[in-house]
C-alpha cells in the first residue's frame, strides 16, 4: 500500500504542532526552558532590546580616547594596546623603569633586563612569550638565550625554545603537592636528585659569535655538588636563591650532573651577557593566587641582587570555569595580598597586570564570550589600581568579545576548539598585540627623553628598599656561588665565579602570606 | 501577542554565511514542509514532480553554499552536453577526447576550489617562488558531485549507460538535496529511472526512512557533536595540554564521533529519500565490526570505496595486471582516496596508511589466510581488535589539524601516558564516556534487530511517529543546551 501521504500528514503534523507551541512557548518556556533551542519562530520574532549587565556598564565610559584624559583614571582600564599606569600622567610610560633601562639598552649601553612573565597554561611550552621574547631581543640588540628553563614539567616535550634531558631519579615538587620538601621556586616546581645528568639546548636561534651564559639555579638547602666533564665541585647552599655558572661560551648546549638530595633544584637559564632576558614561567591550571606558596624570603632575595625588573601576571581564564559567574570578588580578595607580598618584597621591580583574555562558552548551542568577563576584568583593574600596578587590557587589545570564538572557528584556526587556547598562529598574533603595546610604552619614555623631561618614577611605599639601582651600572647578579670543596681541576669559566665570600643568607622570617 | 519581524523572515529566505543550511537548521523545517506539499501534489507527474524536487534541491544548494549554485548549473549543463556528445561520437578516439575533457574540466574545477592553496604552499616550501594563498571558498559538496559528473561520463563512455535524455533530470541528480552537503556519492544509473516512476512509498520504506532519519539525527546532532565540542576539538587542537589517556580517549572517542557523524547523515540522506520514494544504498555497515582493513572498507563509506573501485582501481587495471601492479593499483586508490578527503599532507599520510594496510591485508591473507590455530570467534575477536585500531591510528592524522599535531598527539600516548588522575578525569567525563559507550554498543547491535524494530514500526499508528518525533526534539533541544565540560587539564 503506498504510504505518501502518511508522509504528508506526518511532517505537517510535527510541523504543525511545533509551530503551535513555538507561538505559545512564553506559556510554558519556564517549566521546559530548553524549547528555546527548537522554536521555530526564534528568527523572526521581533526580538526585545537587550539590556546590558549591570556590572559592566556601571561607571564605564565608552570608548576613551588616549590623549582625552591628562591622567589615567580607573576607566583607563578599558583602553586598549596600552600599559597604563592608574592615577600617572597618560604621557609618561607605565613602567618608567624598565623603559629607562630599554633606552639604554638601545644606546649600546651594556644593561640586562630580566623579566618575569607568569601565567597559566596559555602560555605553557614557550607559547607567546617564546614570540615576544624573539621581538625584544631582535629590537633591543639582538642578543639571545631562552632565559629559565624548568628541569622538567608537564609542557618539557612540547617546548620548542629549550630541552633538557636528564638522566637519573629526580623527585619533583610543585604548586599542587599537598606538602613541600622545601622552597618552590617561581615555576611553581622544585626538583631534588641524588645524582641528575642534565644535558641543556638552548634552542633561540642566535649569531654563531654570541656568548651565552649557562647557569643552574637553586635554593637553600645543605649544599650542591656539581659534575662538568670530570670537574666536580660543592657549592653552598646557604641563600633561597644561588646560581651556578654551568657553561658560558658560544654553545647553546651545557652539560652536567647536579647532586642535590637535600637541596632544591629550580632549573636552568641561559642568557646573553646582556640584553634581556624573558623567563617564562607557566603552571597549568592557575590563576595566580597559588603565589602565594612562594617563600617570600625567595622574593626577598631575588630582589637583594636585583634580579628582575619587570614581572608580568597574566592569568584570569582558569577563574572562568563556570559558564554563568560574574561575580569574582573572591579573586580578587585572593590575589591582593599576592600582589602585595611581590611588591614589598620586590621593591625594585616593576609589575605589570595582564587582564583574561577571550574564554567562550556553549550557551544554547552557541559559543559565545563568557557572560562574567566584564567582570572579571573589573575586578582585575580594581587589585591593579589598589595595589598600583600598571595594567594592560588583553582582552581589548586582541579584539575584545568575540575573538576567541572567530579564532577558533575560522578555517585557519588561531586558537583551540576549547575556545581558552591560542594555537601557534594565535601565540604569535597575539605576542605582535602586546610587544606592540611595551613598544608603545617605551616610545612615550623616548619622547619625553627627548623633549628633556625627566621620566618620573612614581614612588612606592615599600618597607626598605635594599639597593638603589642605576641602569648605567649592569646589576644582574644573585652572586654566583662559591665552591665549597675542589675535588678535580675546575673548568668553569674563572672570570665570573667571584672570590669573595657568599653573603649571609637574611634571617629566614615566616611566610607573611 | 507574538510579532513577526518581516525583514527578518526575509533575510532567513536568503542565504547566509554563518548560518549555510543544514537538517538541523529550524528553517529546514519550513523548507522540508513546503517541499512535500508540493511534491505529493504531483505525484502523479513525474516531469513536474522532477521540476519541485530541481527547484528545491537548487534553493536548498543556495541556502547551504550560496552564489556556488551556479557552479552546480554549469556542471550539469556541461556534463549533460559532453555525455550526450561522447554518447553520439562513432570513433574511439573522438570519445576518448571527449571523456579526457570531461575528466580535464571536472578535476580541473575541484583542483582549483580545493587544492590551489595546497599546491601553492607546496611550491613555496620547494622552490625559491613564493606565491600569496588565495582567498578560496570552497563550494558545498563539490567533492561528491564532481565524483558523481565523472562516474556518469565514464558510464556514458564504457557504454554501460545512455545519457539522460532531460537535463533537469540530471540537474536534479547532481543536486538532489537530502545527498548535496555529504553524500552518499549516488550512480546515475541507479537513481535517474526512480524518478520517473510515480511516488510510492511502501510500508517498510515509511518505517525505515522513519528509523533512519531518528537514530541518523540522533546519531549526529547528539551523539557526535556532544562528544566533539566537549572533548574531541579541543584535546585534537592542544594534545600537549593533554596527557596520553586523555588523548586515548579522546581518540576512542573521536571514532566514534566521525562515524555518527558522517553515518548519522548518511542515514538522514537515505531516510528523506526513502520518504519520497527514492532508495538510496547503504553507506555505512557497523565499519568498526570489520575484521580485516578491506572488510572495513566494505563497510565503511561504501558509496566512495564503491566509486573508488569502479573508476579509479579498475581504470589502472585493478588485479589484471600482476601482483606487483595490484598492490600498487591500491596504494595509489587510496593515497588518491585520502587527498580527495582534503588538502593535506595529513590526509595524503592518512590515504596511504591504509592503502599500505590493505597490502598487508592481502599478504597476510594470502600467506595465512587459511591456517586456523584459534576458534573462530577469538580470532575474528582478535583481528577486529587490530583492526579497530589499525583504524583509530589512521584516524589521529585524519583529525590532527598538521602534521606536528598529530606526531603530538602520538607522543602524549606514548610518551605521557599516565593513570594519574584518572578518577577525576571519570568524573569529569562522564557523559561523554557514556556517549561513547553508547555510539559503540550500536555497532553491536545486530542488523537483524533493526529489521525487527522496522517490521514491527510498520503496524504503529501515526501517533506513535509523531510522539517519537516530539521525543527526538525534545533529546535534541536538551543536549543543544547542555552544559559544557570542562577541559579536565584546568582542574589539573
Amino acid at each position: 500500500m503506498n504510504q505518501s501521504k502518511k508522509v504528508i500528514t506526518l511532517i505537517l503534523v510535527v510541523t504543525s504542532i511545533q509551530l503551535l507551541l513555538s507561538v505559545f512557548s512564553k506559556e510554558f518556556i519556564g517549566q521546559y526552558p530548553y524549547f528555546k533551542n527548537v522554536n521555530l519562530l526564534s528568527d523572526i520574532l521581533v526580538k526585545e532590546k537587550t539590556k546590558k549587565g549591570a556590572i559592566t556598564t556601571k561607571g564605564i565610559g565608552n570608548s576613551i580616547s588616549e590623549d582625552s584624559l591628562p591622567k589615567n583614571e580607573f576607566e583607563a582600564y578599558e583602553k586598549k594596546d596600552a600599559l597604563i599606569r592608574f592615577n600617572a600622567d597618560t604621557a609618561a610610560p607605565a613602567l618608567p623603569k624598565l623603559t629607562q633601562k630599554l633606552i639604554a639598552l638601545s644606546e649600546g649601553k651594556n644593561v640586562k633586563i630580566r623579566i618575569a612573565w607568569f601565567g597559566d597554561s596559555q602560555i605553557e611550552g614557550d607559547f607567546i612569550t617564546q614570540d615576544i621574547r624573539e621581538q625584544l631581543q631582535n629590537y633591543f640588540g639582538q642578543q639571545k638565550g631562552v632565559g629559565y628553563v624548568p628541569i622538567s614539567c608537564v609542557s618539557s616535550d612540547f617546548r620548542r625554545t629549550a630541552k633538557v634531558f636528564t638522566t637519573g631519579e629526580v623527585n619533583v615538587d610543585n604548586f599542587k603537592k599537598q606538602e613541600h620538601n622545601g622552597g618552590l621556586f617561581l615555576s611553581g616546581y622544585s626538583f631534588y636528585s641524588n645524582n641528575l645528568e642534565v644535558d641543556f639546548r638552548d634552542n633561540v636561534k642566535k649569531s654563531s659569535t654570541q656568548i651565552t651564559q649557562k647557569w643552574l639555579l637553586y635554593g637553600k638547602g645543605d649544599s650542591i655538588s656539581v659534575k662538568i666533564n670530570d670537574s666536580v665541585r660543592k657549592y653552598p647552599a646557604n641563600s633561597e636563591f644561588n646560581r651556578v655558572l654551568v657553561g658560558s661560551g658560544v654553545s647553546n648546549k651545557a652539560k652536567f650532573t647536579v647532586s642535590a638530595k637535600r637541596t632544591p633544584i629550580f632549573g636552568v637559564s641561559s642568557e646573553p651577557q646582556s640584553g634581556i632576558v624573558l623567563d617564562n614561567y607557566s603552571f597549568r591550571g592557575i590563576s595566580g593566587v597559588e603565589l602565594k606558596k612562594i617563600n617570600s624570603d625567595l622574593l626577598a632575595e631575588i630582589s637583594r641582587s636585583g634580579y628582575y625588573d619587570l614581572i608580568v601576571f597574566q592569568y584570569g581564564v582558569n577563574l572562568m570555569f563556570q559558564p554563568n559567574d560574574t561575580n569574582y570578588d573572591y579573586y580578587y580578595r585572593g590575589m591582593r595580598p599576592v600582589l602585595k607580598k611581590f611588591q614589598n618584597k620586590m621593591p625594585n621591580t616593576e609589575f605589570l597586570l595582564f587582564s583574561c583574555s577571550d574564554r567562550a562558552f556553549n550557551y544554547d548551542g552557541v559559543w559565545k564570550t563568557a557572560v562574567g568577563i566584564d567582570s572579571l576584568i573589573h575586578t582585575q583593574a580594581r587589585l591593579a589600581y589598589d595595589t598600583d600596578t600598571p595594567f594592560y587590557n588583553f582582552y581589548k587589545s586582541i579584539g575584545g568579545s568575540g575573538t576567541i570564538v572567530k579564532w577558533a572557528d575560522s578555517t585557519v584556526q588561531y586558537a583551540n576548539k576549547d575556545y581558552v587556547h591560542f594555537n601557534f598562529r594565535g601565540a604569535k598574533a597575539v605576542s605582535k598585540t602586546i610587544f606592540k603595546a611595551l613598544l608603545h610604552d617605551y616610545q612615550k619614555a623616548m619622547l619625553l627623553k627627548k623633549a628633556g623631561k625627566p621620566i618620573v618614577v612614581p614612588v612606592v611605599v615599600v618597607p626598605k628598599p635594599i639597593i638603589k639601582e642605576t641602569i648605567q651600572v649592569k646589576k644582574d647578579t644573585p652572586k654566583p656561588a662559591a665552591p665549597k670543596v675542589e675535588v678535580l681541576k675546575p673548568k668553569v669559566v674563572k672570570e665570573v665565579v667571584p672570590k669573595e665570600v657568599v653573603p649571609k643568607p637574611p634571617v629566614k622570617k615566616g611566610d607573611s602570606i | 501577542m507574538i510579532q513577526i519581524d518581516w525583514n527578518s523572515v526575509k533575510e532567513q529566505l536568503l542565504y547566509d554565511a554563518h548560518s549555510p543550511l543544514l537538517f538541523n537548521n529550524g528553517f529546514f523545517v519550513y523548507f522540508l514542509s513546503a517541499f512535500i506539499v508540493f511534491y505529493y501534489l504531483f505525484r502523479k507527474n513525474y516531469k513536474h514532480r522532477a521540476m519541485v524536487l530541481t527547484l528545491f534541491s537548487l534553493y536548498f544548494f543556495y541556502k547551504a553554499s550560496g552564489g556556488f549554485v551556479l557552479i552546480v548549473i554549469l556542471s550539469a549543463f556541461f556534463n549533460y552536453g559532453i555525455s550526450n556528445w561522447i554518447f553520439k561520437v562513432k570513433k574511439k578516439g573522438g570519445k576518448q577526447f571527449l571523456l579526457f575533457l570531461s575528466v580535464l574540466l571536472n578535476l580541473g574545477l575541484l583542483f582549483y576550489f580545493k587544492y590551489t592553496n595546497f599546491f601553492l604552499e607546496v611550491l613555496n616550501n620547494f622552490s625559491t617562488l613564493k606565491f600569496d594563498a588565495l582567498h578560496i571558498l570552497l563550494p558545498i559538496g563539490i567533492s561528491f558531485f564532481t565524483f558523481e559528473n565523472l562516474s556518469y561520463t565514464i558510464d556514458v563512455y564504457r557504454g554501460e549507460i545512455e545519457p539522460e535524455k532531460g537535463v533537469v533530470n540530471y540537474m536534479l541528480f547532481l543536486s538532489f538535496f537530502p545527498k548535496l552537503v555529504m553524500g552518499p556519492i549516488v550512480r546515475a544509473k541507479d537513481f535517474i529511472p526512480q524518478l520517473k516512476k510515480d511516488y510510492f512509498v511502501s510500508d517498510t520504506d515509511f518505517s525505515k526512512g522513519f528509523y533512519l532519519i531518528i537514530t541518523g539525527l540522533t546519531k549526529k546532532l547528539i551523539i557526535s557533536d556532544y562528544i566533539s565540542v566537549n572533548l574531541v576539538n579541543y584535546v585534537f587542537d592542544g594534545p600537549h595540554l593533554h596527557n596520553g589517556l586523555e588523548c586515548l580517549v579522546a581518540l576512542y572517542g573521536y571514532a566514534i564521533v566521525i562515524y555518527c557523524d558522517f553515518s548519522g547523515y548518511s542515514d538522514v540522506a537515505i531516510g528523506i529519500s526513502k520518504w519520497m520514494g527514492i532508495t538510496i544504498p547503504t553507506n555505512f555497515l557497523s565499519p568498526y565490526q570489520s575484521k580485516s582493513v578491506s572488510e572495513f572498507w566494505r563497510r565503511w563509506h561504501i558509496s566512495l570505496s564503491s566509486w573508488l573501485r569502479d573508476y579509479l582501481y579498475i581504470s589502472m587495471g585493478g588485479n589484471r595486471k600482476g601482483t606487483f601492479r595490484t598492490n600498487l593499483n591500491l596504494f595509489l586508490t587510496m593515497l588518491i582516496g585520502g587527498f580527495w578527503h582534503g588538502a593535506s599532507w595529513n590526509f595524503i599520510i592518512w590515504g596511504a596508511m591504509h592503502g599500505t594496510g590493505l597490502m598487508i591485508n592481502k599478504l597476510w591473507t594470502f600467506l595465512f589466510g587459511r591456517i586456523k590455530i584459534f576458534p573462530s570467534a577469538v580470532s575474528n575477536f582478535f583481528f577486529a581488535i587490530i583492526t579497530f585500531h589499525f583504524v583509530c591510528f589512521c584516524w589521529i592524522f585524519f583529525k590532527a589539524s598538521s602534521l606536528d599535531n598529530a606526531l603530538q598527539f602520538i607522543h602524549q600516548i606514548v610518551y605521557q601516558f599516565t593513570f594519574d588522575g584518572a578518577y577525576e578525569y571519570v568524573e569529569n567525563y562522564k557523559y561523554v564516556i557514556i556517549l561513547i559507550v553508547i555510539g559503540y554498543l550500536i555497532h553491536l547491535i545486530p542488523d537483524s534487530f533493526q529489521d525487527k524494530i522496522i517490521e514491527r514500526q510498520k503496524r504503529f499508528p501515526m501517533v506513535y511517529y509523531v510522539v517519537g518525533m516530539f521525543v527526538f526534539i525534545a533529546l535534541y533541544s536538551f543536549f543543544k543546551s547542555a552544559q559544557p565540560v570542562m577541559p579536565i587539564y584546568l582542574q589539573f
